[in-house]
Protein backbone atom coordinates (compact mmCIF):
# COMPACT_ATOMS: atom_id res chain seq x y z
CA UNK A 1 0.00 0.00 0.00
CA UNK A 2 2.42 2.33 -1.04
CA UNK A 3 -0.40 5.62 -1.21
CA UNK A 4 -1.01 4.72 2.23
CA UNK A 5 2.42 4.90 3.72
CA UNK A 6 2.82 8.43 1.67
CA UNK A 7 0.33 9.98 3.21
CA UNK A 8 1.36 8.45 6.56
CA UNK A 9 4.55 10.37 6.22
CA UNK A 10 3.11 13.69 4.91
CA UNK A 11 0.51 13.70 8.07
CA UNK A 12 3.48 12.65 10.32
CA UNK A 13 5.98 15.67 8.91
CA UNK A 14 3.04 18.11 8.93
CA UNK A 15 2.42 17.08 12.71
CA UNK A 16 6.36 17.63 13.48
CA UNK A 17 6.64 21.01 11.68
CA UNK A 18 3.49 22.14 13.91
CA UNK A 19 4.76 21.18 17.15
CA UNK A 20 8.22 22.67 16.54
CA UNK A 21 6.79 25.83 15.30
CA UNK A 22 4.25 25.95 18.31
CA UNK A 23 7.55 25.05 20.74
CA UNK A 24 9.18 27.77 19.40
CA UNK A 25 6.81 30.19 19.40
CA UNK A 26 5.98 29.31 22.93
CA UNK A 27 9.34 29.69 23.92
CA UNK A 28 10.44 33.20 21.94
CA UNK A 29 7.17 34.63 23.81
CA UNK A 30 8.40 33.03 27.24
CA UNK A 31 11.99 34.26 26.48
CA UNK A 32 11.62 37.35 24.92
CA UNK A 33 15.56 38.33 23.33
CA UNK A 34 17.65 36.43 26.23
CA UNK A 35 16.97 32.88 25.51
CA UNK A 36 19.10 30.81 22.79
CA UNK A 37 16.48 31.87 19.88
CA UNK A 38 17.51 35.53 20.46
CA UNK A 39 20.95 34.73 20.77
CA UNK A 40 21.13 32.86 16.99
CA UNK A 41 18.65 36.12 15.83
CA UNK A 42 22.08 38.16 17.04
CA UNK A 43 24.56 36.04 15.02
CA UNK A 44 22.16 36.14 12.01
CA UNK A 45 22.02 40.12 12.61
CA UNK A 46 25.80 39.92 12.57
CA UNK A 47 26.37 38.28 9.78
CA UNK A 48 24.03 40.44 7.49
CA UNK A 49 24.59 43.89 8.95
CA UNK A 50 27.36 44.31 6.34
CA UNK A 51 25.15 43.92 3.52
CA UNK A 52 22.26 45.49 4.75
CA UNK A 53 24.70 48.82 4.73
CA UNK A 54 25.79 47.56 1.22
CA UNK A 55 21.86 47.43 -0.07
CA UNK A 56 21.38 50.42 1.30
CA UNK A 57 24.00 52.67 -0.07
CA UNK A 58 23.53 50.88 -3.40
CA UNK A 59 19.86 50.60 -3.52
CA UNK A 60 18.65 53.19 -1.24
CA UNK A 61 18.04 55.93 -4.35
CA UNK A 62 16.76 52.94 -6.56
CA UNK A 63 14.25 52.56 -3.22
CA UNK A 64 13.21 56.22 -2.95
CA UNK A 65 12.58 56.14 -6.92
CA UNK A 66 10.41 52.91 -6.13
CA UNK A 67 8.51 54.32 -3.44
CA UNK A 68 7.82 57.44 -5.41
CA UNK A 69 5.74 55.73 -8.04
CA UNK A 70 4.12 53.37 -5.89
CA UNK A 71 3.05 55.99 -3.12
CA UNK A 72 2.40 59.02 -5.93
CA UNK A 73 -0.36 59.34 -4.70
CA UNK A 74 0.27 59.44 -0.95
CA UNK A 75 2.71 62.13 -1.50
CA UNK A 76 0.04 64.23 -3.54
CA UNK A 77 -2.00 63.91 -0.31
CA UNK A 78 0.26 64.16 2.34
CA UNK A 79 1.48 67.31 0.36
CA UNK A 80 -2.06 68.61 0.44
CA UNK A 81 -2.26 68.10 3.90
CA UNK A 82 0.65 69.64 4.30
CA UNK A 83 -0.02 72.55 2.41
CA UNK A 84 -3.30 73.15 4.67
CA UNK A 85 -1.75 72.37 8.01
CA UNK A 86 0.91 75.40 7.05
CA UNK A 87 -1.63 77.36 6.24
CA UNK A 88 -3.49 77.31 9.72
CA UNK A 89 -0.06 77.47 11.34
CA UNK A 90 0.56 81.09 9.42
CA UNK A 91 -3.02 82.10 10.47
CA UNK A 92 -2.63 81.43 13.56
CA UNK A 93 0.96 82.86 14.02
CA UNK A 94 -0.75 86.25 12.58
CA UNK A 95 -3.43 86.04 15.12
CA UNK A 96 -1.83 84.95 18.18
CA UNK A 97 1.12 86.21 20.04
CA UNK A 98 1.00 83.20 21.94
CA UNK A 99 1.20 81.00 19.04
CA UNK A 100 4.78 82.60 17.91
CA UNK A 101 5.54 82.68 21.84
CA UNK A 102 4.60 78.50 22.17
CA UNK A 103 6.45 78.27 18.38
CA UNK A 104 10.00 79.66 19.81
CA UNK A 105 9.84 77.72 22.86
CA UNK A 106 9.08 74.78 20.65
CA UNK A 107 12.29 75.45 18.41
CA UNK A 108 14.00 75.68 21.70
CA UNK A 109 13.80 72.56 23.16
CA UNK A 110 15.63 71.18 20.27
CA UNK A 111 18.74 73.44 21.66
CA UNK A 112 17.94 72.06 25.64
CA UNK A 113 21.28 71.55 27.12
CA UNK A 114 20.55 68.04 28.51
CA UNK A 115 20.02 66.54 25.29
CA UNK A 116 23.67 67.03 24.52
CA UNK A 117 24.90 66.81 27.82
CA UNK A 118 23.64 62.87 28.22
CA UNK A 119 26.38 60.40 26.86
CA UNK A 120 25.20 59.73 23.26
CA UNK A 121 26.04 57.52 20.14
CA UNK A 122 25.53 58.86 16.80
CA UNK A 123 24.36 56.25 14.41
CA UNK A 124 22.77 56.11 10.77
CA UNK A 125 19.82 54.22 9.79
CA UNK A 126 20.93 51.36 7.12
CA UNK A 127 18.17 49.90 6.87
CA UNK A 128 13.96 50.12 7.52
CA UNK A 129 11.89 46.95 8.62
CA UNK A 130 12.33 43.63 6.68
CA UNK A 131 8.48 42.90 7.60
CA UNK A 132 5.19 44.08 7.35
CA UNK A 133 4.47 43.71 10.66
CA UNK A 134 6.27 45.93 13.36
CA UNK A 135 8.00 49.60 12.54
CA UNK A 136 11.86 49.50 13.18
CA UNK A 137 15.27 50.95 11.52
CA UNK A 138 18.09 49.04 11.73
CA UNK A 139 21.12 51.04 12.89
CA UNK A 140 24.84 50.95 11.91
CA UNK A 141 26.10 51.29 15.92
CA UNK A 142 25.46 48.53 18.37
CA UNK A 143 27.24 47.18 21.58
CA UNK A 144 30.31 47.74 19.83
CA UNK A 145 29.60 51.71 20.34
CA UNK A 146 27.99 51.13 23.73
CA UNK A 147 24.52 50.62 22.37
CA UNK A 148 22.28 48.54 24.27
CA UNK A 149 18.93 47.21 24.79
CA UNK A 150 16.23 49.93 25.68
CA UNK A 151 18.07 53.23 25.41
CA UNK A 152 16.27 55.75 23.84
CA UNK A 153 17.10 57.14 20.23
CA UNK A 154 16.27 60.61 19.23
CA UNK A 155 16.07 62.39 15.73
CA UNK A 156 16.09 66.00 14.11
CA UNK A 157 12.15 66.24 15.36
CA UNK A 158 12.47 64.87 18.46
CA UNK A 159 11.72 60.71 19.51
CA UNK A 160 12.37 58.37 16.93
CA UNK A 161 11.90 55.49 19.67
CA UNK A 162 13.60 52.69 21.51
CA UNK A 163 16.49 50.70 21.02
CA UNK A 164 14.80 46.51 21.65
CA UNK A 165 18.02 44.39 20.20
CA UNK A 166 21.51 45.29 19.99
CA UNK A 167 24.74 43.12 18.53
CA UNK A 168 28.26 43.69 17.27
CA UNK A 169 28.03 46.36 14.59
CA UNK A 170 24.33 47.11 15.20
CA UNK A 171 21.01 47.70 16.66
CA UNK A 172 17.31 47.26 15.83
CA UNK A 173 15.16 50.28 17.28
CA UNK A 174 11.33 50.08 17.61
CA UNK A 175 9.44 53.14 16.26
CA UNK A 176 7.50 55.60 18.26
CA UNK A 177 4.79 54.79 15.43
CA UNK A 178 4.76 51.09 16.59
CA UNK A 179 1.50 49.88 17.69
CA UNK A 180 3.35 48.14 20.60
CA UNK A 181 5.45 51.55 21.50
CA UNK A 182 4.47 53.22 25.10
CA UNK A 183 5.83 56.27 26.49
CA UNK A 184 5.08 58.72 29.24
CA UNK A 185 4.50 62.40 28.17
CA UNK A 186 3.23 66.00 29.00
CA UNK A 187 1.05 67.86 27.55
CA UNK A 188 3.71 70.94 27.22
CA UNK A 189 1.79 73.71 27.78
CA UNK A 190 -1.31 72.23 30.20
CA UNK A 191 1.99 70.32 32.50
CA UNK A 192 -0.68 67.38 32.02
CA UNK A 193 0.77 63.78 32.34
CA UNK A 194 -0.06 59.94 31.33
CA UNK A 195 1.17 57.41 29.47
CA UNK A 196 0.70 57.41 25.16
CA UNK A 197 0.27 54.34 23.65
CA UNK A 198 0.94 53.10 20.38
CA UNK A 199 -2.42 52.30 18.09
CA UNK A 200 -2.59 49.62 15.37
CA UNK A 201 -4.50 51.00 12.80
CA UNK A 202 -3.24 54.90 12.62
CA UNK A 203 0.03 55.29 13.65
CA UNK A 204 -0.75 57.69 16.19
CA UNK A 205 -0.83 57.40 20.19
CA UNK A 206 -3.28 57.57 22.47
CA UNK A 207 -2.67 59.05 25.87
CA UNK A 208 -6.14 58.16 28.14
CA UNK A 209 -6.49 61.20 30.92
CA UNK A 210 -9.37 60.49 33.73
CA UNK A 211 -11.36 63.92 33.82
CA UNK A 212 -11.68 63.36 37.74
CA UNK A 213 -8.02 64.13 38.14
CA UNK A 214 -7.85 67.43 35.53
CA UNK A 215 -9.55 70.77 36.02
CA UNK A 216 -12.20 72.04 33.42
CA UNK A 217 -9.82 74.69 32.21
CA UNK A 218 -7.37 72.23 32.08
CA UNK A 219 -9.36 70.03 29.83
CA UNK A 220 -10.81 72.65 27.92
CA UNK A 221 -7.45 74.09 27.32
CA UNK A 222 -5.82 71.03 25.24
CA UNK A 223 -6.87 71.70 21.67
CA UNK A 224 -5.30 70.52 18.24
CA UNK A 225 -1.65 71.76 17.57
CA UNK A 226 -0.23 71.18 21.77
CA UNK A 227 3.18 70.20 21.88
CA UNK A 228 3.87 67.00 23.53
CA UNK A 229 7.27 65.88 25.33
CA UNK A 230 8.16 63.19 27.33
CA UNK A 231 7.82 64.13 30.93
CA UNK A 232 10.55 61.77 32.29
CA UNK A 233 8.07 60.28 35.32
CA UNK A 234 7.41 57.55 37.24
CA UNK A 235 10.11 55.23 36.03
CA UNK A 236 10.13 56.58 32.31
CA UNK A 237 12.22 54.56 30.10
CA UNK A 238 12.76 58.26 28.76
CA UNK A 239 14.70 61.52 29.88
CA UNK A 240 12.29 64.18 30.47
CA UNK A 241 12.04 67.12 27.53
CA UNK A 242 11.80 65.16 24.11
CA UNK A 243 9.59 66.05 22.04
CA UNK A 244 7.45 63.33 20.84
CA UNK A 245 4.42 64.52 18.65
CA UNK A 246 1.46 67.32 18.43
CA UNK A 247 -1.77 67.12 20.03
CA UNK A 248 -4.23 65.94 16.98
CA UNK A 249 -7.57 65.67 18.31
CA UNK A 250 -9.15 65.62 21.51
CA UNK A 251 -12.17 62.69 22.17
CA UNK A 252 -14.51 63.20 24.80
CA UNK A 253 -16.32 60.16 26.26
CA UNK A 254 -19.77 60.04 26.57
CA UNK A 255 -19.40 58.71 29.78
CA UNK A 256 -17.46 62.81 31.21
CA UNK A 257 -15.01 60.23 32.71
CA UNK A 258 -12.42 60.01 30.90
CA UNK A 259 -11.31 61.86 27.52
CA UNK A 260 -8.47 60.16 24.87
CA UNK A 261 -6.44 62.63 23.11
CA UNK A 262 -4.58 61.24 19.84
CA UNK A 263 -1.31 62.62 19.25
CA UNK A 264 0.96 62.96 16.17
CA UNK A 265 4.18 61.70 16.48
CA UNK A 266 6.63 64.07 14.72
CA UNK A 267 8.90 61.53 13.54
CA UNK A 268 8.83 61.24 9.81
CA UNK A 269 10.67 57.69 9.37
CA UNK A 270 10.74 57.95 5.87
CA UNK A 271 13.33 60.42 5.78
CA UNK A 272 15.10 59.48 8.76
CA UNK A 273 18.89 59.31 8.26
CA UNK A 274 20.70 60.41 11.28
CA UNK A 275 19.77 59.49 15.30
CA UNK A 276 21.43 59.35 18.09
CA UNK A 277 21.68 56.76 20.68
CA UNK A 278 20.74 58.15 24.42
CA UNK A 279 22.94 56.13 26.58
CA UNK A 280 20.59 56.61 29.03
CA UNK A 281 18.41 54.37 32.01
CA UNK A 282 15.66 54.75 33.85
CA UNK A 283 16.70 56.32 36.84
CA UNK A 284 19.53 58.01 35.65
CA UNK A 285 20.04 61.74 36.51
CA UNK A 286 19.22 64.60 34.10
CA UNK A 287 22.58 66.45 33.67
CA UNK B 1 13.68 9.96 -4.74
CA UNK B 2 16.03 12.42 -5.74
CA UNK B 3 18.41 14.22 -2.44
CA UNK B 4 17.35 17.91 -2.79
CA UNK B 5 19.38 19.27 -0.17
CA UNK B 6 22.36 20.58 -1.89
CA UNK B 7 20.05 22.53 -4.38
CA UNK B 8 17.44 23.86 -1.60
CA UNK B 9 19.70 25.16 0.68
CA UNK B 10 21.27 27.96 -0.91
CA UNK B 11 18.10 28.73 -2.08
CA UNK B 12 16.33 28.99 1.33
CA UNK B 13 19.55 30.92 2.23
CA UNK B 14 19.16 33.30 -0.93
CA UNK B 15 15.60 33.92 -1.04
CA UNK B 16 16.41 34.79 3.44
CA UNK B 17 19.14 37.13 2.49
CA UNK B 18 17.36 39.08 -0.39
CA UNK B 19 14.11 39.68 1.48
CA UNK B 20 16.07 40.79 4.29
CA UNK B 21 18.44 43.11 2.56
CA UNK B 22 17.09 43.96 -0.38
CA UNK B 23 13.26 43.90 0.06
CA UNK B 24 13.12 46.67 2.76
CA UNK B 25 14.39 48.77 0.16
CA UNK B 26 11.93 48.48 -2.52
CA UNK B 27 8.61 48.36 -0.61
CA UNK B 28 5.60 48.62 -2.72
CA UNK B 29 2.17 49.98 -0.99
CA UNK B 30 4.22 50.20 1.74
CA UNK B 31 4.51 46.80 2.13
CA UNK B 32 7.24 43.85 1.42
CA UNK B 33 6.43 40.77 -0.36
CA UNK B 34 7.12 37.76 1.49
CA UNK B 35 9.62 35.72 -0.75
CA UNK B 36 10.22 32.88 1.30
CA UNK B 37 6.11 31.83 1.17
CA UNK B 38 6.51 32.32 -2.79
CA UNK B 39 9.45 30.03 -3.09
CA UNK B 40 7.87 27.32 -0.48
CA UNK B 41 4.56 27.72 -2.75
CA UNK B 42 6.90 26.76 -5.99
CA UNK B 43 8.68 23.98 -4.32
CA UNK B 44 5.81 22.39 -3.45
CA UNK B 45 4.31 22.58 -6.93
CA UNK B 46 7.09 21.12 -7.91
CA UNK B 47 8.51 19.08 -5.45
CA UNK B 48 4.81 18.22 -3.27
CA UNK B 49 3.60 18.42 -0.03
CA UNK B 50 6.51 17.46 1.86
CA UNK B 51 8.99 18.88 0.84
CA UNK B 52 7.44 22.03 -0.03
CA UNK B 53 6.34 22.29 3.78
CA UNK B 54 9.82 21.56 5.06
CA UNK B 55 11.00 24.16 2.48
CA UNK B 56 8.70 26.59 3.65
CA UNK B 57 9.71 25.71 7.46
CA UNK B 58 13.52 26.76 6.80
CA UNK B 59 12.72 30.09 4.93
CA UNK B 60 9.79 31.02 7.65
CA UNK B 61 12.44 30.13 10.09
CA UNK B 62 15.36 32.11 8.95
CA UNK B 63 12.92 35.26 8.12
CA UNK B 64 11.67 34.84 11.70
CA UNK B 65 15.40 35.93 12.97
CA UNK B 66 15.35 39.08 11.75
CA UNK B 67 11.14 40.01 12.70
CA UNK B 68 10.07 41.34 15.91
CA UNK B 69 7.17 39.19 15.84
CA UNK B 70 7.42 35.61 17.78
CA UNK B 71 10.29 33.00 16.00
CA UNK B 72 8.52 30.25 14.41
CA UNK B 73 5.08 32.25 13.38
CA UNK B 74 6.56 32.78 9.80
CA UNK B 75 7.55 29.22 9.33
CA UNK B 76 4.36 27.56 10.62
CA UNK B 77 2.78 29.96 8.31
CA UNK B 78 5.06 29.22 5.30
CA UNK B 79 4.83 25.30 5.93
CA UNK B 80 1.05 24.85 6.53
CA UNK B 81 0.15 26.94 2.88
CA UNK B 82 3.14 25.03 1.24
CA UNK B 83 2.29 21.63 2.21
CA UNK B 84 -1.72 22.43 1.13
CA UNK B 85 -0.40 23.85 -2.28
CA UNK B 86 1.21 20.29 -2.57
CA UNK B 87 -1.73 18.43 -1.52
CA UNK B 88 -3.92 19.88 -4.55
CA UNK B 89 -4.96 17.05 -6.65
CA UNK B 90 -2.67 16.69 -9.90
CA UNK B 91 -4.84 18.37 -12.49
CA UNK B 92 -6.63 20.93 -10.26
CA UNK B 93 -3.99 23.64 -10.89
CA UNK B 94 -3.72 24.04 -15.06
CA UNK B 95 -0.50 24.82 -16.47
CA UNK B 96 -0.66 28.11 -17.77
CA UNK B 97 1.05 31.53 -18.27
CA UNK B 98 -0.48 33.44 -15.23
CA UNK B 99 -0.53 30.13 -12.75
CA UNK B 100 2.91 31.72 -10.84
CA UNK B 101 1.09 34.80 -10.39
CA UNK B 102 -2.00 32.76 -9.31
CA UNK B 103 -0.48 30.71 -6.88
CA UNK B 104 1.79 33.74 -5.51
CA UNK B 105 -1.15 35.57 -4.73
CA UNK B 106 -3.38 32.49 -3.50
CA UNK B 107 -0.36 31.69 -1.42
CA UNK B 108 -0.38 35.10 0.02
CA UNK B 109 -3.76 35.04 1.38
CA UNK B 110 -3.96 32.19 3.12
CA UNK B 111 -0.33 32.34 4.47
CA UNK B 112 -0.66 35.52 5.33
CA UNK B 113 -4.23 34.72 6.86
CA UNK B 114 -2.71 31.49 9.01
CA UNK B 115 0.32 33.92 9.88
CA UNK B 116 -2.46 36.32 11.34
CA UNK B 117 -4.68 33.87 13.10
CA UNK B 118 -1.77 32.56 14.49
CA UNK B 119 -0.20 35.22 16.09
CA UNK B 120 -3.66 36.55 17.10
CA UNK B 121 -3.80 33.24 19.58
CA UNK B 122 0.15 33.82 20.25
CA UNK B 123 -1.09 37.02 22.03
CA UNK B 124 -0.03 39.90 19.44
CA UNK B 125 -3.18 41.98 19.40
CA UNK B 126 -2.26 44.24 16.54
CA UNK B 127 -2.37 41.39 13.99
CA UNK B 128 -6.00 41.46 14.36
CA UNK B 129 -6.65 44.71 13.57
CA UNK B 130 -8.14 45.40 10.22
CA UNK B 131 -5.03 47.47 9.32
CA UNK B 132 -3.18 43.80 9.42
CA UNK B 133 -5.53 42.45 6.97
CA UNK B 134 -5.09 45.16 4.59
CA UNK B 135 -1.47 44.96 4.74
CA UNK B 136 -1.27 41.12 4.34
CA UNK B 137 -3.55 41.55 1.03
CA UNK B 138 -0.93 44.43 -0.43
CA UNK B 139 1.67 42.09 0.59
CA UNK B 140 -0.53 39.17 -1.35
CA UNK B 141 -0.74 41.48 -4.34
CA UNK B 142 2.99 42.29 -4.16
CA UNK B 143 3.74 38.20 -4.24
CA UNK B 144 1.74 37.81 -7.36
CA UNK B 145 4.36 40.22 -8.89
CA UNK B 146 7.57 38.46 -8.23
CA UNK B 147 5.80 35.13 -8.57
CA UNK B 148 6.93 34.67 -11.80
CA UNK B 149 10.70 35.36 -11.35
CA UNK B 150 10.57 33.33 -8.18
CA UNK B 151 8.97 30.45 -9.75
CA UNK B 152 11.13 30.68 -12.65
CA UNK B 153 14.30 30.55 -10.28
CA UNK B 154 12.80 27.03 -8.41
CA UNK B 155 12.53 25.84 -11.83
CA UNK B 156 16.00 26.63 -12.46
CA UNK B 157 17.57 25.36 -9.83
CA UNK B 158 15.57 22.24 -9.24
CA UNK B 159 14.43 21.06 -13.23
CA UNK B 160 16.73 22.38 -15.15
CA UNK B 161 16.52 19.18 -16.92
CA UNK B 162 13.02 18.92 -17.02
CA UNK B 163 9.74 20.57 -18.98
CA UNK B 164 8.36 23.63 -16.53
CA UNK B 165 5.57 23.58 -14.08
CA UNK B 166 5.03 19.86 -14.33
CA UNK B 167 4.18 18.13 -10.65
CA UNK B 168 6.08 15.47 -9.13
CA UNK B 169 5.54 12.21 -9.62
Amino acid sequence: MPGFGRDTRRRYVLIVIVLTSITLITLDRRADDKGPLGAVARVAHRIVSPLAAAADAVFGPVGDWFAGIADGGDLRRENRDLAERLAQERAKNRQSEQAIEENRRYKALFGEPWLDDIPSVAAKVIAGAPGNFERTVVLNRGTESGVAIGYPVVGPDGLVGRVVEAWDGGSTVLLVTDPTFGVAVRLTDQRIRGPAEGQPESGLLKLNLTSADLSDEQIESIVAGDDVETCGCDESEYPPGIPVGEVLRVERQTSGISLIVRIRPLLDASSLENVKVLRWRTGDLVP
Amino acid sequence: MRFLGPRLVPLAFTIVITQVVLFPQLRLLGVVPDLGLVAAVAVAYREGAVVGAWFGFATGLGFDLFLHTPTGLSALAYALCAYLVGSLERGLLRRGRWLPSFLGLAGGLVGGGIFLAVGVLAGIDELGSVRALSVQTRSAIYDAIVAPVVFGLVALILHADEPSWKFRD
